[in-house]
């Protein structure tokens, strides 16, 4: 038995609420594999970022090629790379994980250049500080420089989240059912074009929305608590 | 307070030190010896090189040519038995510099870190002290410097005062052998300048190995057991305080000590 259609402006609301658990999921899904990557990115782009300060001249130049690579390519050829070549040296990863491996390597490389711009950005006092006390280069890394930089990290990490996240659309085309995946599905099983694309561009706004606040949260506590830190031979 | 250190056994042989920057030569040919228990302070124009000497003491500053021996160790690496030059390693550099404090114009304090865990770290992290221990010491050191009640005010909050008293505490925590000081009052007014210089002065009478650059002349008078001046990277003269201060031989030494005297302009 079919319900009739409750229209608003020609948009058929009750097949919108209806498709809307299915939609919340995909978008959780979205969400997950974005933070996922977000995360493997760090803690890959941490050692990186600063080996690619502080490391020989070499592995620099090596983590700089890598990241121009990344950033210098588009992002779908990442994905494809990972879904086509890794099962050709016999890594065989679902579509979930292909994804995230992809996300990853895309996060990896804006994340080393936030984490080389932060560290740079700590006065080079509080290096030489550190060096002159006796520690090596990775303990002024990880006592010194990181604790700082990481404040100043923050502000650019939320936003490459929602880089990440407007990146994983493109996992759609590995059928992972994440958001932009399943609406697709549902436009073609269905028709409902304008509906579906609403819905699957609002709840896309709503989080980039909110993390852009959150960003912005962030740069604006950093920055005040970035005044009362650094500088110290002006006072 | 002088003694006499004649006696005493080489800490520090600096030999035929030079490094330049681009074009401009900051040291020249720079040779200096201090003794364990000596209070030397360096003076000199800025940009005569006085600071560099200090940096490339500690290698923050790699020296071109020269050599610098703490406590009868080469520093920055060694010769193998073959005569060949061997870099230290990151790790033996940092063991080396373990050895040598170092008190910097612009204090730089860890601005992450209270007073108490800017004292507290190299024991515990470097020395591997543990935490209780070094921060019990970290704690001595600070009233040493007289800011008990201090120790947990983040260094931003802090005068610029009680911040070089900090890393003059932060330095000593590491026991060294050696206490560079590059410029300490140069950043603070003159009623901070008191505060800093009083506890330099305390060191001094505790026999500590002092090298410092500074213009306070008078602190200089006080407190060196030598005095050496310095003008484009070359030490032109080394003596006493009475030898450099009344009776300064070299014309440029002349010439520098005049703009201090009264009625100068």
């Amino acid at each position: 038995m079919e319900d009739t259609p409750l229209l608003f402006a020609g948009l058929d609301v009750r097949f919108m609420v209806e498709i809307f658990p299915r939609m919340v999921q995909a978008l959780l899904v979205t969400v997950q594999i974005s933070a996922l990557a977000l995360l493997l990115g760090i803690v890959l782009g941490i050692p990186l970022g600063g080996l690619r300060v502080i490391g020989p001249r070499p592995l620099q130049l090596l983590i700089q090629g890598l990241v121009s690579y990344i950033r210098g390519t588009p992002q779908i050829l990442h994905f494809l790379v990972v879904y086509f070549a890794l099962p050709g040296v016999g890594i065989l990863l679902d579509e979930y994980w292909t994804g995230v491996v992809a996300l990853t390597v895309i996060a990896v490389g804006y994340e080393v250049e936030i984490v080389r711009a932060a560290i740079e950005s700590v006065h080079k006092g509080q290096r030489e500080a550190a060096l002159a006390q006796g520690m090596t280069e990775p303990m002024a890394f990880w006592l010194i420089l990181l604790p700082q930089a990481t404040r100043r990290m923050l502000p650019a990490l939320t936003n490459e989240l929602i880089n990440v996240i407007k990146a994983s659309a493109l996992l759609s085309v590995i059928a992972v059912n994440e958001l932009t995946k399943v609406g697709n599905a549902i436009i073609y099983n269905t028709f409902y074009f304008v509906e579906v694309l609403l819905e699957v561009a609002v709840l896309y706004m709503l989080v980039i929305g909110a993390l852009s606040w959150l960003s912005n949260y962030l740069e604006n506590k950093v920055f005040s608590f970035g005044t009362a830190l650094s500088t110290p031979e002006t006072r | 307070m002088d003694e006499g250190h004649s006696s005493e056994p080489v800490l520090l042989r600096i030999e035929h030190l030079h490094k330049r920057f681009g074009t401009t030569a900051a040291l020249v040919d720079a040779s200096l010896t201090v003794r364990r228990g000596e209070r030397v302070v360096l003076i000199g124009s800025s940009g005569s090189g006085k600071s560099t000497l200090l940096r490339c003491i500690n290698h923050l500053e790699v020296p071109d040519q020269g050599s610098i021996w703490l406590d009868g160790e080469f520093m920055g690496g060694r010769f193998a038995a073959d005569g060949r030059w061997i870099q230290a390693s990151g790790g033996e550099l940092a063991r080396q510099r373990r050895h040598i404090g170092m008190v910097f114009q612009s204090f730089n304090l860890f601005a992450h870190l209270s007073a108490l865990d800017n004292v507290a770290l190299g024991p515990q992290w470097i020395l591997k002290r543990p935490k209780a221990l070094a921060r019990a010491q970290a704690r001595q050191l600070l009233a040493k410097v007289h800011l008990a009640g201090h120790e947990h005010k983040l260094p931003a909050q802090l005068s610029g005062g009680q911040q070089q008293r900090v890393a003059i505490a932060r330095a000593l925590a590491m026991e060294p052998k050696l206490m560079l000081f590059d410029e300490p009052t140069s950043a603070l007014d003159p009623r901070l300048t008191r505060e800093v210089l009083e506890v330099m002065l305390e060191l001094a009478r505790e026999q500590t190995t002092m090298l410092v650059v500074t213009h306070e002349l008078g602190f200089a008078r006080q407190v060196a057991d030598t005095v050496g001046f310095l003008e484009e990277g070359r030490i032109v003269e080394v003596g006493t305080p009475e030898q450099i201060f009344d009776r300064p031989q070299h014309p440029s030494t002349q010439a520098f000590l005049n703009c201090f005297s009264p009625g100068g302009l």
